[in-house]
Order: C-alpha cells, then structure tokens, then sequence
C-alpha cells in the first residue's frame, strides 16, 4: 500500500512536467505583446523594452545554460514558493491567488454540498424500487439536469429574482466572516446553478450503484434475519455503494472549476476562475500558468485520496 | 452471436420499448431537419435588423428582437446547423482519434503504453474548460478553432476508456489464435480488436455529443467560441442578453431553452442506445 501510494506521487513529476510545458508553450502562443498590453497603445518602444527586461520577458523561452531561460526562471520560482508578478496589475500573484482562492473554494464546497444533498437521496430512493414511479420521476428529472448548460440555469438564477420579486443579491463581495447572513445571500444561487447539473450525474451514479449492492448477497442475508429496510440500505447498501459515488465526486473537480470560472462571471464573483478568464484574456501568462500547475497537483491528489479511499470502504481490494 | 440484421434496423425494432428514447430521437430528427431547411423555415435572416429593438414576443417576433433589432426566432433557429456541425464533427474526430491512441496503448503495452499514459495523465490533469479557453484564445474565435478545442477536449477521457476496453479483449484466445498463426500486430488490433469494442465506442460517442454540445456552447458564452454575427445558442446568452435582462429577458431565455432541449434530445436517444448496446453500462451516467 505504501509503495503504492509512492508510486502514484512519484507520477507527479511527469504530469506536472507535461502541464507546465504545454501551459506555457500555449500561453506564449497566444497572439498579442504582454508588454503592449500592460502598457497600452501610446506606450514608447523604449518604455516596451525596459518593462521587457524588467520581467525577463526579453530572455529567450528556453536555454540549455542555467537559469535555462524564461521557463527556467518561472519553474525556479515556483519551486522557491514565488508565482512571479502580474504583469498587468503589477501585483505577486500569489497574493492574488490567496485573496481570490475562498470566493472559489466557497463556491465549489457549497456546490459539493448542494450536489450530495440532492443527488444521494434522490438516487437511494430511486435505486430501492426501480422502475417505480417515483424512480421514472427522479430518473427524467436527472436527464433534465444533465441537459441545462450551467451558464443558462445560473443567468436564470440571476434573471428570474430580479424580474418577479425585485431581488439581487448583494454587490460586491461580502466575506463569511464579517457577515455570513450576506456571504449567504450572495452564494447560495450560484452553488445551486454549480451543483444543480452536477447531483443529476452523481445521483444516476447513486442510483445503479444502489441498484447493483441491492443483488448481493450478504444484502439477502440481511433481508433474511429480519433487518428493518432502514436499517439495511443505510448500513449495508449505502456503505457499499458509496465506492462509485465518490470517484465521480472526485473526478467533477475539474468540471467543477471550469464550472465555477463559468458561475463566477456570471454572479461577478472575484474567485479564482474570474481571475483565470480575465488573465487569459489580458495574456498574464504567470496567473494562468500558477492555476493550471496548482490544479493539476490538487487533481493528482484528488484521484490518490479516491483510490486509496476504495481501499477504506471495500477492504476486499488491494493495491500492489 | 448477433442478430444477421444490420445494426440501425435492431436498434430501431429495440427502440420502441423506450418511450424516451423514441421522443429523443424524434427530437433529433427535428434539429436535422432545422439544421437542413432552417432558412425556410425561419421567418427573417438571423443577421437582418429592425427598427424595433428589445421587442417583447409578438406574432410577427414570436421570441422577440434582440438590441440590434434581430428576430430572435430566426436566429434561435438559423444556429442550428453550425452547432451541428461543430458538434458532431468535433465528437467523431475526437472519439477517432481517441480509439487510435487507446487501442495502440492498450494493445502493445509495455513502455510505448507506459509514455502514452503519462501524455494522457498530465492531459486529464487540465481543468478541460481552461485548457479549451487558452486554445481558443490562441487560435482566436471561429467555428474551426472550437471544433480543434473540442477534439482536444474529447481526447485524452475517451483514450482511457478505449485502452480499458481493449485490456479487457486482448487476453481472450481469440487474440493469441490470431498471433499464433502469424497475424501481424495492425492486423490483430484493427481486424480482431477493434470489431470487438464497436458497442462501448457507440455508447461513448452518444454520450459525448451532449457533453461536446454543452462544452461548445460554454466557450461560445464566455465569447471565445462562435464568433458574432453568426447566430449561436451559446454567444446569444451573454454580452447584451445579460446587460438588458431587465428589460428583454427573451434575448437569453430563448437561445438557452432551445440548447437545452438540443442536448435533452441526445442526452434521451443516447441513454436508449447505452441500454440497447451496452447493458452493463445501464444506467451510469454521463461523464459531467
């Protein structure tokens, strides 16, 4: 089990080598002078090329001598704990990254628990008496779910308080702490317009995972002593069929962020997929490059915690 | 052994004990025909203006104008074909190429499986919206730039399932038969594997158009998809449609409504077709 869980962290080198090189290559790809941008049209050729050399954008992209170019210098800083410097609004990304990282960790927790509240009840009831009405009703309303683009549902969200009743969720961003009751108001539309499309994948998931644990045989066994129903599908069905439900939960991290960038700009959340969009568009390769490596080590730890977790719920499978 | 019947007319007669999947399919063939006859069908050109901007739904405008004085019925129904066509030929593409790399990874295994996985690792290991965007963003708005972000997009998931496939087939006898009398590497995979995991491709693909669809239309909405003036159910949500909502909610409620029902169509055809072909897929969901 530990050599396996070393292995699977020793494949985090090649994937963070292949992300951050393909990330920067794009990004550098991208049409459009970083300096030009951060300065303006009116800005003078001498003004471009100080702002060059002052970010080492005047360096070429790789070189075989130390400190190996402009990649050199930006994997160098990372590994040193520094993003580098927005080039646009002059600030350390890191710093930016930390004051936007709650808006999005806020978002994708709320949708998280939006998505279990919804689809592992629904899925349970529709999995313990399949092909009943009920289960026809939660199955048609989950092919809806997975049906509505999350940017239309969260314009609806928006859309649809403020024509009926005249409501808008507070402006500007108001943090849990100082006032939870607005942090509240400004969230739960979005962690619903996140999660709503989300519970509808996790409860057809819930729902033939119920289906498959109800034919075992240590459930006959179950039915056989005389167990209460309850008593049988929350400590025996539902333990089980935990396993697949969550896997998909893991494996939405990334739907979820590219989901949240979507959400974010629709509510003008300032989270870490608005600054994503607004970094991609103003071509400030260091903010994009720091997400994509960042999501990729939480990604790579996300699917090792899944694995090993099967190891937790079903003791039958081992790792070698 | 299956039915001598060629596989369309099975699905079909299969079909028609699923009620949804008939409504799916007849869905389906609705947007064909939009996607076919659409310019006669829609009352006004998607690009035309009229004086009346930011009309509520009348007769003459039943979903109303947008700000730039455009029927939205006709722009709603005029998106149909390039939202088709992107979307399908970004789905096969995809699944194509995706069967190219799992099948080779799968079947020779070993160090080339090896090399591959990791390309496929540090792939999946993208947020797949961001990584579309920073592709766009490269190749800048067109209908040819979403469909290259798509098959990029569709890829390295389906590669992983096809090389699971293939893992699943090529210890069978028939694989070792095969080699035994000297059949050559290509052969085995393109002429014995590959004819084995035809049913798990088509339920990837039905599962992937909706997907695909969903995605597409997000990158258009996020103003990096399907440039204007071209009518798209993705672009036509946001920019004015978001700005006005106060005052002409019909510019975003109609373009989103009519996306919806395009991927309820597939998403209900394509959950028959996993039934028919695939049983042990029953029921699992779509890849969100």
């Amino acid at each position: 089990m530990t050599q396996y869980i070393i292995r699977r962290i020793l494949y985090l080198f090649p994937v963070l080598i292949g992300v951050s090189l393909i990330t920067f290559i794009l990004m550098r790809m991208v049409p459009g002078d970083v300096a030009q941008v951060a300065l303006g049209t009116n800005a003078t050729e001498e003004s471009l090329g100080e702002f060059r050399a002052a970010y080492g954008l005047n360096k070429p992209l790789f070189d075989w001598k130390p400190p190996f170019g402009q990649y050199g210098d930006w994997v160098g800083g990372l590994l040193k704990g520094d993003f580098g410097k927005s080039y646009y609004y002059r600030t350390e990304v890191r710093d930016d990254l930390a004051q936007r990282l709650p808006v999005t960790l806020e978002l994708m927790v709320l949708a998280i628990v939006v998505m279990i509240l919804i689809a592992i009840p629904a899925g349970i009831i529709a999995g313990v008496r399949p092909n009943s009405p009920v289960d026809l009703v939660m199955r048609t309303a989950a092919v809806f779910g997975l049906s509505i683009p999350g940017f239309w549902l969260g314009t609806m969200f928006i859309m649809l308080p403020a024509i009926w009743f005249n409501w808008m969720a507070p402006a500007g961003h108001i943090s849990f702490f100082s006032d939870p009751i607005g942090n509240l108001q400004q969230f739960i539309l979005p962690a619903l317009a996140l999660g709503i499309p989300g519970a509808a994948g996790v409860m057809r998931l819930t729902r033939s995972s119920v289906l498959e644990v109800l034919r075992q045989d240590y459930v006959r066994t179950a039915w056989s002593k005389g167990l209460r129903e309850r008593t049988i599908i929350l400590r025996h069905v539902l333990k089980n069929g935990l396993i697949p439900i969550v896997t998909i939960v893991g494996l939405q991290m990334g739907a979820l962020m590219g989901g949240a960038l979507i959400i974010e700009k629709i509510f003008s959340l300032p989270g870490i997929g608005m600054f994503t969009y607004q970094s991609i568009l103003t071509r400030d390769y260091l903010g994009v490059q720091a997400i994509v490596v960042l999501a990729a080590v939480v990604y790579v730890f996300v699917n090792l915690a899944i694995d090993v977790s099967y190891a937790w719920l079903d003791p039958r499978i081992r790792y070698t | 052994m299956q039915a001598a019947r060629p596989w369309p007319v099975t699905f079909l007669a299969r079909l028609r004990h699923h009620p949804l999947g008939m409504l799916g399919l007849i869905g389906v063939t609705i947007f064909l025909i939009l996607a076919l006859f659409g310019h006669w069908i829609a009352p006004y050109s998607p690009t035309g203006q009229d004086f009346v901007i930011m009309q509520s739904p009348t007769l003459s405008h039943p979903f109303g104008t947008d700000t730039l004085g455009r029927d939205i019925f006709s722009r709603v129904i005029r998106a149909t074909p390039i939202e088709l066509r992107v979307g399908l030929i970004s789905v096969f593409t995809g699944v194509a190429l995706a069967t190219v790399v799992g099948l080779v990874s799968g079947y020779l295994g070993g160090a080339i499986d090896g090399a591959i996985q990791r390309v496929v690792d540090s792939w999946l290991a993208f947020p797949p919206l961001i990584l579309l965007l920073i592709i766009t963003s490269v190749l800048g708005p067109s209908a040819r730039t979403l469909i290259i972000a798509l098959v990029i997009g569709t890829i390295p998931g389906t590669s992983r399932i096809v090389r699971g496939a293939v893992l699943a087939e090529k210890n069978n006898s028939y694989v070792e038969a095969a080699r035994v009398i000297g059949a050559s590497q290509m052969r085995i995979m393109v002429r014995h594997i590959l004819p084995q995991i035809v049913a798990p491709i088509i339920v990837i693909i039905s599962i992937m158009i909706p997907v695909i669809s969903l995605l597409g239309a997000a990158l258009s909405f996020l103003g990096l998809g399907l440039p204007p003036p071209q009518p798209s159910w993705g672009a036509d949500v946001s920019g004015d449609a978001l700005t006005y909502f106060r005052n002409a909610p019909w510019m975003a409620i109609f373009p989103g409504a009519m996306l919806s029902i395009y991927v309820l169509s597939f998403n209900l055809l394509g959950d028959a077709m996993r039934d028919i072909f695939d049983p042990r897929l029953r029921g699992s969901g779509a890849m969100h």
